[in-house]
């Protein structure tokens, strides 16, 4: 294969990431500090219709990107409010979240439109790659890396941050302590589940802006399948990443590659159904993921926050 | 002059009374050894005194003036640093982030390189000897202990709570720990020491409190008082001490041949051990925690995988065997008495039934029998003094000596004519330990073989014919616990090859 055309197909397998590399940045906060929050598929879809059409009546890109994170969070919260709060079944609640979140946005998607009618088939101002001096002149990895949309440039500093907050920080270090032992956090004067609340609207915000990238970058409109499972990849990125940002990077990569891959296998035509060829990119990143982890789990010790997914209630 | 006075502290929990109008002094540059049965209230006053929870009535002053201690970070403002019997720790991170979680500062970036330094200065001054760049979870029982207490020391306590720090500690561990704290009191630190076994009592502390029912029953200097006196003062009866377990020894029961096992982290946990044990026999397996003994009694239960060797029962083949094959030949009493002896939220009823498939356990083959399984609960709560004894209550509502009255019980009705026992009294009380040790020498006389794990050694040189000491997964040695003496024993246990007059 000739390299710029190589070049080109990495440079979208990462674009096509984004949307994932968010959600499962913000889904990993969410773990890290012990919730379970299922329902990012439905908070992406939020985010994505939001984005668009606050776009659309504004013109405004950035307004576009703070909406769609706030609609999201406000979904994490009532996620966060039922989990945390009130103590209910996380894996529960997160499917009630996801099926609800998607069929809201369809609605969204439906009324949002010019007087009253669908966004479907709209057109807005979206986000285009700028093309950064100097760095995008290093041969294969600067056409790849920084010519790109801003909102990947924000999610390269997202994973930066995200893996010097979680490893560095003393925030961080609370939030690891409140995944892994929250009665000995607690003991330590750590307010558990205030934290724990805040984490999942944060990730529900993470996951939101991943859709807007959807809508506003990728693939410019809204349509109802426009999310397509991203989120669902999202929280298996979590686990197969061993709740490590840097390392969710590299599997997002590769979903978003495996989908460019199927992609272009359509275009030039295969002998397998579309459909079939639809489903590549799910079944290779899954099967690429368990393969790297089985054979990676015996030297290192990759474990799930202690005690994620159980509310915590204080002892009297 | 006292540092710390609890004075008239009295506590209930629903109906039951768990502290009652207790009042303990504690002075500076002295270790203060709280003593009583489990159940006695010691735990229930020292969680007041750490912040843990708050008491109905009573006052602690601290320093001369009155301390509203209302969370435990009352407390570390306070100077009160406490060692939980349930350690405070988190095992996915790293020793120095444990110890500096809480008292970060202001700085957002961590400082770690700053809290390490002041960790191993801490180490070497007290010989608390740990690295603070391993992780919890790679860390032996006893070294996560030092962990606490480097915390403790790093956050400038200057009173120094343990809850039953020995209970999880092997013999040698338990002699350093008592220097460590003998020196922390001789620099002025203020110490309560938390325990139910009378030899720590005498061995390290200066003065002494003894519990029983949640009251204040007395206070003594240590070197004014006689162990007899306390420890009748503690049960409120005296306690018969001697066993007899001289009785002629049946056949060969349970033989293991040069078995050899990796742990849980890959490393080697047996070495070629060796061993037999015979019908009617007790034999011990002591030595320091951690060093092959739970390996190998999961072996033999069929819970762990063995790399080489042979386990045979009655002369069958049982290496590597299902645990389900092996349920059915062995009664096994695990050190996890909840978890993987008993199932917490299930009834005692039911929890009797779950080593048993045969009809007469009430387990027919689709429905349970549950009059019967009730029934024969009802037998073995009475048989076993199990108390509260209403069969239909959670096995998590017992005590520790109930739940383990029970599981024994559950084991020994099941008529087997060997059994594995692990830690069978840890954390129990005089008068359920020496029950414990009855039920096993009335057992050896009816010619079961038993094998028991147990760190105490002071348990093994009581009951068993012979003891094998495991170091690093090899036999070090066999105690005849008739002839040997003391300081062979502690030779043994530090590693050092050899058989003292091996029997």
């Amino acid at each position: 294969m000739d390299v710029a055309i190589l070049t080109s197909l990495v440079a979208v397998a990462l674009s096509s990431g984004t949307s994932i590399i968010l959600a499962t940045i913000g889904e990993i906060l969410t773990e890290r500090s012990g919730v379970v929050n299922l329902g990012l598929e439905g908070m992406m879809a939020i985010g994505a219709v939001t984005a668009f059409a606050v776009v659309y009546y504004t013109d405004s890109l950035a307004l576009g990107l703070l909406v769609s994170m706030i609609a999201a969070g406000l979904v994490a919260a009532v996620h966060g409010f039922l989990c945390v709060v009130a103590g209910q079944n996380q894996t529960l609640i997160g499917i009630i979240i996801v099926t609800t979140g998607l069929a809201l946005a369809e609605f969204l998607g439906q009324r949002l439109g010019p007087s009253n009618s669908a966004l479907i088939g709209v057109t807005t101002a979206h986000f285009s790659p700028v093309e950064i001096p100097v760095l995008s002149a290093i041969p294969f990895l600067g056409k790849i890396l920084f010519n790109q949309d801003p909102v990947v440039y924000a999610m390269y500093g997202v994973v930066v941050l995200t893996w010097f907050y979680i490893s560095k920080t003393k925030y961080g270090l609370h939030l690891r302590a409140i995944g892994e032992n929250p009665r000995a956090a607690d003991a330590m004067g750590l307010r558990v589940n205030r934290l724990r609340f805040v984490y999942t609207v944060l990730g529900g915000c993470l996951a939101g802006l991943g859709g807007a990238h959807l809508s506003l970058a990728f693939s410019p409109g809204w349509s109802n399948t426009l999310v397509g499972g991203r989120g669902w990849i999202a929280i298996a990125l979590v686990i197969f990443s061993g709740w490590n940002p840097v390392r969710a990077l590299f599997g997002a990569i590769l979903f978003g590659g495996f989908s460019i891959l199927q992609f272009h296998l359509q275009i030039l035509g295969s002998a397998f159904p579309p459909e079939f060829l639809a489903m590549l990119p799910y079944l290779l990143t899954i099967v690429v993921l368990v393969v790297v982890t089985r054979w990676e789990s015996l030297s290192k010790r990759v474990g799930a926050p202690a005690a994620l997914g159980e509310a915590y209630v204080r002892e009297k | 002059m006292p540092l710390v006075r609890m004075k008239g502290i009295t506590k209930h929990f629903g109906g039951i009374v768990a502290n009652k109008d207790i009042s303990v002094d504690l002075i500076p540059g002295e270790v203060h050894a709280l003593l009583g049965e489990n159940g006695a209230g010691k735990s229930t006053l020292i969680s007041i005194l750490s912040g843990m929870c708050h008491p109905d009535g009573g006052e602690i002053h601290i320093d001369g003036e009155v301390a509203r201690i209302h969370s435990p970070q009352d407390a570390i403002a306070r100077g009160i640093g406490t060692l939980y019997q349930h350690f405070m720790l988190w095992e996915s991170l790293t020793v120095a982030e444990n110890i500096v979680l809480g008292s970060e500062g202001h700085a957002v970036v961590l400082r770690l390189q700053e809290v390490v330094d002041r960790i191993n200065h801490l180490s070497r001054n007290y010989g608390l000897n740990v690295d603070p760049n391993a992780y919890i979870w790679q860390l032996t029982v006893g070294a996560q202990q030092r962990v606490e207490l480097i915390r403790i020391l790093f956050h400038q306590a200057d009173i120094i709570i343990l809850d039953e720090p020995t209970a999880v500690l092997g013999p040698q561990e338990v002699g350093s720990l008592g220097e460590i704290l003998k020196s922390l009191a001789a620099e002025g630190k203020t110490i309560l020491f938390v325990t139910h076994k009378l030899d720590e009592v005498m061995r390290f502390s200066h003065q002494v409190t003894v519990l029983r029912d949640g009251r204040n029953v007395g206070t003594f200097r240590t070197d004014q008082v006689k162990p007899e006196q306390i420890a009748i003062l503690m049960v409120g009866h005296q306690v018969p001490s001697a066993i007899n377990t001289t009785h002629p020894l049946g056949p060969t029961v349970l033989e293991v041949s040069t078995l050899s096992a990796l742990n849980a982290r890959g490393l080697p946990a047996l070495k070629q051990v060796s061993f037999t044990v015979r019908a009617g026999e007790i034999l011990g397996v002591g030595g320091v925690e951690g060093n092959g003994q739970e390996e190998l009694a999961s072996i033999i239960t069929g819970l762990w995988k063995s790399q080489s060797g042979t386990v045979t029962l009655n002369g069958v083949d049982i290496t590597n065997a299902s645990p389900s094959f092996i349920a059915r030949v062995m009664g096994y009493i695990p050190s996890d008495r909840v978890g993987t002896g008993l199932i917490p939220r299930l009834s005692l009823a039911l929890n009797t039934t779950l080593r048993s498939q045969a009809r007469r356990s009430g387990v027919d083959r689709w429905l349970l029998d549950l009059k019967a399984i009730r029934r024969r609960a009802q037998d073995l709560i009475a048989t076993y003094r199990v108390h509260p004894s209403d069969p239909d209550l959670p096995a998590h509502q017992l005590s520790g000596g109930n739940q383990q009255r029970l599981l024994i019980g559950r084991e020994v009705s099941l008529d087997r004519r060997l059994i594995i026992a692990a830690q069978p009294t840890r954390g129990l009380d005089i008068d359920a330990t020496y029950q414990v040790h009855q039920l096993f020498v009335d057992l050896s006389f009816k010619q079961v073989a038993i094998l028991v794990v147990s760190t105490d050694l002071e348990e093994l040189l009581k009951i068993c014919h012979r003891i094998l000491i495991l170091s690093r997964g090899e036999i070090a040695g066999t105690i005849d616990p008739d002839t040997t003496d003391r300081t062979a024993i502690g030779l043994l246990l530090a590693g050092q090859k050899g058989d003292p007059r091996a029997v």
